[in-house]
């Protein structure tokens, strides 16, 4: 029956159609690669840029975060907790907020003040350096400069992981 | 985007639960949300003309609904659901000529109905790094009717979460034995199921919206006639397809959300009807919502409506006078008020809706007498925890 | 026939809608609004469902059908 077949090509061209959509992440930092260097403008007016290459020799946390992620602002205080833990032996954690306009950002950090280097990304440029494939999406950052924990998402009892590699990292200095 | 918007925002990721498949689930809620609604809905009288003789008022309900969503452990929510309604009044018994030729109803008790309804669900979902699994299990009963239903469902997300795909089916299997089954010669335990699937895809356009479009079958058998019409005699088999397509757009400069619907639904009853809704969301400094809305709905009528009871057809041929199943259009809007308190949350929603032959966009060759108009309060709280 | 063809036109239209942008991760903030849901108000929408499934003579859409009542 030619409705039949029309019917066939019509539903396999339309499939067809739907799954070439279906693209993979082409490149995204993975763990074992080195981390790209950048420099990025604090969220607050009177602090210097943050660059990564000034943090060499650093275990070094990076969290993309925005006030607009529910499991982003859940993680913030565990994160600064973890900060004033190990501080002192080599941890800096760097929070880049791609919020857009970063006020979005600042009224968040008014009411849930964080001690550790907040960069603001409103253009999205170092998250799509990163090839950031959700929100939030952390990367551990060696001593050496690679990466050796790509994390996406938060969910309860993720800080336990985030915090045993941590530990483990610091452990090398 | 100011920051007791967080908090609303921390308790709206648990609406992803609410029905399965609609909302996008991208992760478990990070709180815990309780809510609780309060309703009172009252139709209008009928007019002295329109009724043959006895009450003029019809339906006066009140609803109570709650809800709890919680996340269980590191993947998984928790809903909770339960529901109270009780309604007095009465609804349209049988239909005659009128003196005129026109039909004159007349509602049906002398002390009009008391019901209540009390129905409770509980759901789950699992959430996976792409997608999610839904189940759920809901009772509910009142004095003539009781019903027992589960529903399955799923969802995948694609193409960095772009694109959303989800597709679910429901089973309800009820019992109806009406009340004063001898005294006025009505069915007495009679038996209805209800299946029904459905698949929908969701797609975001671009930074500032979004678009979902939907479609669902589902399947009645069973004892479908309405027991407290005089005579009222449907198939014991409903087919009924229904599509639904939503828009979501945000506008920056307003700081407001523009939502359209539109659903279009046919069944083997006869009946097609076009249903559009759409809504304004207008925020209001940093805590404050306000959201008018307007519903249009048409429908045709059923292949067996007639608007004047025929009692000289045998009792096997279908016919009914209801008028849920004529021809008619009905118009409906409603302002709401959404105040944000941080881990509270209030809304206040007044409706009002009128049926109407002249609304309607099909042909009414049978126009019904007791075609509805209500009105509609309610008032919710959320507490997110 | 009719309804793979319903099916087909909706994947068509939709796949054809994919081409326009696609938003990255943190490009998402306004789908994250409360106001920007498919539901804003999960209740409400239930009691309109409910409302309207007893006063008029269509359902469905995009959801399975849920409970039964003797509403109808």
């Amino acid at each position: 029956m030619i409705i039949k077949q029309r019917a066939r090509t019509l539903a396999a061209l339309t499939i067809a159609a739907v799954a070439a959509n279906f693209s993979s992440s082409a490149w995204a930092v993975e763990e074992g690669e080195m981390a790209p260097d950048f420099s990025l403008p604090s969220i607050y007016a009177d602090q210097p840029a943050v660059s990564l290459s000034a943090l060499q020799g650093k275990t070094v946390y990076i969290d993309f975060w925005a006030s607009w992620c529910a499991p982003c602002l859940l993680s913030m205080p565990l994160y600064n907790e973890m900060y004033h833990k190990y501080k002192d032996q080599g941890l800096e954690i760097v929070a880049i907020s791609v919020d857009n306009p970063i006020e979005d950002g600042l009224d968040f950090l008014l009411d849930t003040p964080l001690d550790f280097l907040i960069p603001a990304d409103p253009d999205g440029d170092i998250a799509e350096l990163f090839e950031v494939f959700g929100m939030p999406t952390s990367y551990l950052i060696e001593p050496d400069g690679t990466v050796s924990l790509v994390h996406v998402g938060f969910r309860k009892g993720d800080i336990e992981i985030i915090e045993e590699a941590i530990q483990k990292s610091l452990a090398t200095h | 985007m100011k920051i007791s918007r967080s908090r609303t925002l921390l308790a709206l990721s648990t609406t992803a639960l609410a029905l399965p498949g609609i909302a996008r689930a991208d992760a478990p809620p990070v709180e815990s949300t309780l809510s609780y609604k309060i309703s009172n809905y009252k139709e209008d009288d009928l007019s002295r003309s329109e009724v043959l003789f006895g009450d003029l008022d019809r339906y006066d309900i009140d609803v109570h609904q709650f809800q709890l969503i919680t996340p269980v452990g590191r993947n998984m929510a928790l809903r909770i659901e339960a529901n109270y309604e009780s309604l007095s009044g009465a609804s349209p018994w049988f239909t005659l000529a009128g003196s005129n030729g026109k039909p004159v109803v007349s509602l049906s008790g002398a002390s009009g109905i008391r019901d209540r309804r009390s129905e409770i669900s509980v759901g789950a979902s699992y959430y996976l790094e792409n997608g999610s699994i839904s189940g759920n299990i809901g009772y509910s009963e009142e004095d003539d009717y009781r019903a027992v239903y589960a529903g399955l469902s799923g969802e995948r997300h694609f193409n960095n979460d772009n694109t959303t795909l989800s597709a679910g089916f429901s089973y309800s299997s009820d019992d109806i034995s009406p009340t004063d089954a001898k005294l006025f010669n009505r069915v007495t335990d009679e038996h209805k199921n209800s299946a029904s699937a459905y698949f929908s895809v969701s797609q975001l356009i671009n930074q500032v919206s979004s678009i979902q479009s939907g479609f669902s079958i589902t399947e009645q058998s069973g004892f479908l006639s309405d027991p407290y019409k005089l005579r009222d005699v449907r198939p014991e088999d409903k087919t009924q397809f229904a599509w639904t397509t939503s828009y979501r757009r945000f506008f920056t400069t307003a700081d407001g959300a523009l939502h359209i619907n539109y659903r279009l639904y046919h069944d083997d009853f006869g009946v097609s009807s076009h249903t559009l809704d759409t809504a304004w969301h207008q925020n209001i400094g940093g805590s404050y919502r306000l959201i008018p809305a307007v519903r249009y709905y048409s429908q045709s009528a059923a292949d067996f409506f007639t608007n004047i009871d025929d009692f000289t057809q045998p009792l096997t041929a279908p016919q009914s006078s209801d008028y849920r199943l004529s021809a008619f259009g009905a118009i409906s809007g409603s302002i709401s008020l959404v105040a944000d308190f941080g881990k509270w949350t209030a809304t206040l929603t007044a409706e009002r809706y009128v049926a109407r032959e002249k609304y309607s966009a099909y042909e009414v060759s049978q126009p019904s007498t007791a075609l509805v108009a209500y009105k509609r309060v309610s008032f919710g709280i959320d507490y997110s925890f | 026939m009719r309804i793979l063809r319903i099916t087909c036109l909706l994947l068509l239209a939709t796949s054809l809608l994919t081409a326009c942008t696609e938003v990255r991760p943190w490009q998402r903030g306004n789908f994250a609004r409360v106001e920007m849901q498919w539901q804003t108000d999960p209740l409400e929408s239930a009691l309109n469902d409910h409302i309207f499934f007893s006063k008029e003579a269509s359902s469905g859409g995009n959801s399975a059908a849920g409970g039964g009542c003797g509403c109808n």
